[in-house]
């Protein structure tokens, strides 16, 4: 069996090794169009305020690939020839597959605005980029962060580490939009001030001109790095041409296969099932993106028997110390929530009936993953239960009812001594 | 491997963060000198519910979540199944924090990292075992 | 009242070079003694202190040590400081002073003049380890010529657990012993609190109590046994009944012994329908009814000074095993006057019970076992040696499970989980470990036996029994050798 990975980052990883746990034999060939070898994109920021700490931001070391069996061959895929079952590379070389993933991840959305092709606008997304603002940047220049999500909030926290004047722009009411709330934003935003990152909300970005950016308001700064970070668009173009099935992004079965049986897709590129929502959208997540990749693997290597059963958003991010955690989704607007707060921790929780639908933590990492696992397994939790927890969220406080699930799960009872 | 806690023969004695905390960073087992010159930084954590005290610790799961959501590939599994943070690629993201189901993977502010579990890989019986005073903690495959 | 004159008996020595203020010691000190609060500083309370040792062992730094307190009284042989506190004691509540465990006296114990015998040449020794050893003995009544074979209980080894009832020790001890038990091949003693209901399944390897309070006493408890014991007399308080304070009555010890819960549990000191010797005969009498002459009945009794007629009577009255109880005996709680004052020692008792019968021609019509302070294998070749089929422990089986004796059983809060029924403190005996430790013990016990039964050249325990020729007193006048039944040594 001969699997083809058109893409090489977190995804393409998971592949492997779903792959492997089934076929130890087939050849695995992986297509790194960035030709930077296997890496985890969520590193650059920290080599970037840290480059000689974090140079290396290999995803998974060479022997690991080694081990698995894995050929890295460097090249960007330009179409994918279903009939012949070939993908032909930018070079003109002809790979061909019995089993192919797509996993091209997205890249970053540049809007259609005047003077930003300027060399001093960049996109935070790839090591090129990253070293691109590294031959850039000086100490003390005012850096312009357009888009306050997470990769907006983690240039910011690089290029605050590396010395600039760094203000984040948002369009939005609050920061982080997709991950806070009004509530915790306001939090946030404070810590991040004191931590000498300036922020804006409700601002659009318009036009760049030398050395000042415009906003729809009519607000001009100066500015002397500027760095886009709109958002992403999934790297669909290949499916696309291929005539696969594609919404905004490729659209697969709970198999992670596409419309061509012998094509799956998974990570960034593909639309994933929201499962608090039941929604179909693009949830461009490391975590989720191995498992898709995992699982996609499993399937594309044995009988198609491993389902996905969807993923929740969840985004763990720190920014110059301030731990940010946040997991679920609202079903609807107006969703009932308790709120916890001391000093600068911060807790809101979101129920929807007995089900723990969101929360967002604020330098309350250690609570999180059972949270995070309530929302993700559905686990009923009895509002009453949660009013309690929220009067001192600690793990010895968190509902009994979670721990015995678990406990029956990993087949021990705790309680009795066999 | 993994060890489990029985709560009802759980003391609360604390003895486990103790030897948990002695047995890292390079300590190998002294307390005494851990606890005069060092920073003790248990990886287990004994918890004190409502029904009872019990060790909540790592159990190195067959699809762990934090070596599957890691960014930065740190959390490892070894050839005995173990799971461990490599603290040359650990960035301080809490990811793992974030997707552990147990609350067990913890940050540990000071560095920017995170703590966990290792089973004490390099010195044998795990040291929470090795020292519970009665027989509430046990290595179980 | 106000001031209370009494300095502490124990001092806790801390070293502070070595504490690490981790709590440990706090956490574990059911009597508060240690207390750390908030800005690091420890206080420790030795008044409270008794010695129980949980804090030193537990402790990760050995930072802790404890002593008799230093505080000296002016010599005086007859006024010794522990008279004086006593007085200080009752001066202060007015009350009985009470005291758990055995008599701690300094009488003279005749196990340590006694010594075993060893062949040389005339008879070849034994090695137990090429040969084999025959440990098994039977308990009952072996007078088949009267009606046919009388029940007997097999012992794989002539030591079985001493009674200890639920409520005076804690469940984890039940429950470490009776799996002990059935693991080598011996039984375990309810003692008078009743069958807990998690144990129902180790009924059968139990010999069960029958008491004055006839606490949790009914049919199904009789059937579910391996034997049943009345207790007469208790050799750490003859002649005196029990009190279980209300305290330790806890739901499942109210359960056990179907008493309410929380209130105090009377054992009476003697049991209302009985007597007279003919009065205990009926209730044996009933008790093999009941049990369709199925099981041996026990007749449990303090060494008195009148012992050798009661154990006769006893005997006759159809008692299948007669226990002899010594005054070393342990207890839950005793008043300490009684305990350290009346009875006789066990040796002396069973040396003149198992002549006496056996003048009388009624040593086959009964086993006989002894109990109190036995602490070694040693004291069991001797008491077999004396005339004892089989050895009760008790003291020596709790300090396998961790009793430091500090004798405060009574209060309820034994730091070790033993003689309490507080479940905080009764889950800090893992019964897992319990059995193990418990098991242990008499497995050494009985390595060691063989290996003094192959120095004697005899390779069965049933020919040890009553061979007092395997023994010489040592430091004995003539008339202590002469009840003893034994010679001096050189003789
Ligand atoms: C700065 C930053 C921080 C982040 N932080 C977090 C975080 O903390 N937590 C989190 O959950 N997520 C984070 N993410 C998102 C996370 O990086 C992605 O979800 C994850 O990388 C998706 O993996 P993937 O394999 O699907 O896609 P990608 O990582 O995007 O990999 C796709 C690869 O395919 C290549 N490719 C595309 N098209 C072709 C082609 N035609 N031929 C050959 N190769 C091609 C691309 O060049 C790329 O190398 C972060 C992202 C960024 C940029
Ligand atoms: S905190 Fe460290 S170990 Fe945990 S996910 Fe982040 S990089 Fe990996």
């Amino acid at each position: 069996m001969r699997y083809v990975i058109i893409g090489g980052c977190i995804a393409a990883m998971g592949a492997v090794e779903g792959i492997r746990s089934i076929d130890k034999k087939g050849s695995i060939t992986i297509l790194d169009g960035e030709q930077r070898g296997v890496y985890s994109r969520p590193l650059i920021s920290y080599y970037l305020a840290q480059p000689d700490r974090f140079k290396n931001l290999a995803y998974r070391s060479a022997e690991y690939l080694d081990h698995h069996g894995v050929d890295v061959m460097k090249g960007w895929a330009v179409q994918i020839d279903r009939s012949r079952r070939e993908v032909v590379l930018h070079d003109g070389q002809i790979i061909s597959y019995d089993r192919l993933l797509i996993a091209t991840g997205a890249a970053p959305f540049i809007p259609d605005i005047s003077g930003i092709k300027a060399p001093w606008v960049k996109t935070f997304y790839t090591i090129a980029d990253v070293e691109a603002l590294d031959s850039i940047l000086t100490k003390g220049h005012n850096a312009l962060i357009i888009g306050s999500g997470l990769i907006g909030m983690k240039a910011a926290e690089s290029l605050r580490q590396r010395g600039l004047n760094v203000s984040v722009i948002e369009k939005e009411r609050h920061i982080l939009p997709r991950i806070l709330s009004p509530e915790s934003a306001n939090m946030v935003n404070c810590l991040l001030n004191e931590a000498g990152i300036k922020t804006q909300c409700g601002e659009e970005l318009t036009a760049v001109n030398e050395n000042q950016a415009n906003f729809a308001s009519g607000l001009c700064l100066p500015v002397d790095i500027l760095v886009l970070a709109m958002g992403t668009k999934p790297h669909i173009e290949l499916a696309m041409d291929a005539g696969l099935k594609v919404n905004q992004g490729i659209m697969v079965d709970e198999y992670l296969q596409t419309s061509d049986e012998n094509i799956y897709a998974a990570g960034d590129v593909i639309e994933t099932r929201n499962i608090i929502t039941g929604t179909s959208e693009i949830m461009a997540l490391l975590p989720l993106a191995h498992r898709e990749g995992y699982l996609a693997g499993v399937n594309m290597a044995g009988s198609k028997s491993c389902a996905y059963e969807g993923g929740i958003f969840m985004n763990s991010l720190n920014i110059l110390g301030i731990s940010i955690c946040s997991a679920g989704s609202l079903p609807r607007a107006e969703t009932e929530f308790l709120v916890w707060q001391e000093d600068h921790k911060y807790l809101q929780i979101f129920l929807d009936g007995d089900f723990l639908c969101k929360y967002i933590a604020v330098n309350l990492p250690e609570v999180t993953g059972p949270l995070t696992n309530t929302i993700a397994d559905k686990i009923r939790i009895e509002k009453r239960l949660w009013q309690h927890f929220m009067t001192s969220p600690t793990l010895s406080a968190f509902p009994d009812v979670y721990w015995q699930k678990l406990r029956k799960e990993a087949n021990y009872d705790y309680n009795k001594c066999s | 491997m993994k060890v489990v806690a029985w709560t009802e023969y759980c003391l609360g004695c604390g003895l486990c963060e103790i030897y948990c905390a002695a047995q890292h960073d390079g300590y190998n087992g002294n307390v005494l000198k851990i606890f005069k010159k060092g920073r003790p930084m248990h990886r287990s954590r004994l918890l004190k519910a409502e029904q009872g005290t019990w060790l909540n610790t790592c159990m190195h799961c067959t699809h762990a979540p934090c070596i599957n959501g890691c960014i930065s590939g740190a959390i490892k599994r070894d050839p005995n199944g173990i799971v461990y943070v490599d603290y040359e690629r650990c960035v301080g993201c809490y990811s793992c924090v974030m997707l552990c189901p147990h609350g067990h993977v913890r940050p540990w502010s000071e560095r920017h990292q995170v703590l966990k579990c290792d089973l004490c890989r390099d010195t044998g019986l795990p040291s929470c075992v090795a020292n519970c005073p009665n027989g509430a903690l046990q290595l179980v495959d | 009242m106000a001031h209370n004159i009494m300095m502490p008996a124990f001092k806790v020595q801390r070293d502070e070079e070595r504490c690490i203020r981790c709590g440990v010691c706090v956490r574990q000190c059911a009597n508060n003694v240690h207390n750390l609060d908030e800005d690091g500083w420890m206080w420790v309370q030795d008044d409270k202190c008794v010695a129980c040792h949980r804090c030193a062992v537990l402790c990760p730094t050995r930072a802790l040590n404890i002593i008799e307190y230093p505080l000296d009284f002016r010599g005086n042989q007859h006024w010794t400081p522990a008279s004086i506190r006593e007085i200080y004691a009752q001066a202060q509540s007015g009350g009985v002073l009470l005291s758990g465990m055995g008599n701690p006296r300094t009488y003279k114990n005749y196990f340590d003049h006694l010594l075993i015998n060893a062949s040389q040449v005339t008879n070849p020794s034994i090695d137990p380890l090429r040969e084999p050893m025959e440990m098994t003995t039977y308990l009952g009544n072996k007078n088949h010529h009267s009606c046919g074979e009388k029940p007997q209980l097999k012992l794989d080894i002539p030591l079985m657990f001493s009674a200890m009832s639920f409520g005076s020790v804690s469940i984890n001890v039940h429950k470490s012993l009776a799996v002990a038990a059935k693991s080598l091949g011996t039984f375990w003693n309810t003692g008078e609190g009743g069958l807990h209901p998690d144990l129902l399944d180790f009924g059968r390897g139990a010999i069960v109590q029958v008491a004055s309070g006839r606490f949790g006493v009914h049919p199904d408890y009789l059937d579910n046994s391996a034997a049943v014991e009345i207790k007469i007399g208790q050799g750490a308080k003859p002649g005196i009944g029990g009190h279980l304070p209300g305290e330790k009555v806890s739901q499942d010890v109210s359960l056990a012994r179907m008493i309410p819960a929380w209130s105090d549990a009377i054992s009476p000191a003697p049991h209302h329908d009985i007597y007279s010797i003919e009065d205990l005969a009926q209730l044996i009498e009933t008790l093999k009814v009941a049990t369709r002459f199925e099981k041996p009945i026990a007749v449990k009794v303090a060494a008195v000074h009148n012992i050798t007629a009661i154990a006769s009577g006893v005997v006759r009255a159809g008692a299948d095993i007669l226990v002899i109880d010594g005054f070393r005996g342990g207890t839950g709680a005793a008043p300490m006057r009684i305990r350290d004052n009346v009875g006789i020692p066990v040796e002396m008792a069973l040396a003149q019970v198992d002549s006496r019968l056996r003048d009388e021609g009624i040593r086959s019509q009964t086993s006989l076992v002894i109990s109190g302070g036995i602490r070694n294998s040693a004291d069991v070749m001797k008491a077999i040696a004396l005339g004892a089929d089989a050895v009760y422990i008790a003291t020596a089986a709790l300090i396998a499970l961790g009793c430091h004796m500090c004798q405060m059983c009574f209060t309820g809060l034994c730091n070790w989980g033993i003689a309490t029924t507080r479940p905080d403190l009764t889950k800090r005996l893992n019964p897992h470990l319990g059995s193990e430790r418990a098991i242990n013990l008499l497995a050494a016990w009985k390595h060691e036996m063989m290996e003094m039964m192959g120095g004697m050249g005899i390779n069965a325990i049933e020919s040890l029994r009553g061979n007092r020729l395997m023994l010489r007193g040592i430091g004995l006048s003539k008339e202590e050798l002469g009840l003893l039944g034994v010679k001096g040594v050189g003789e």
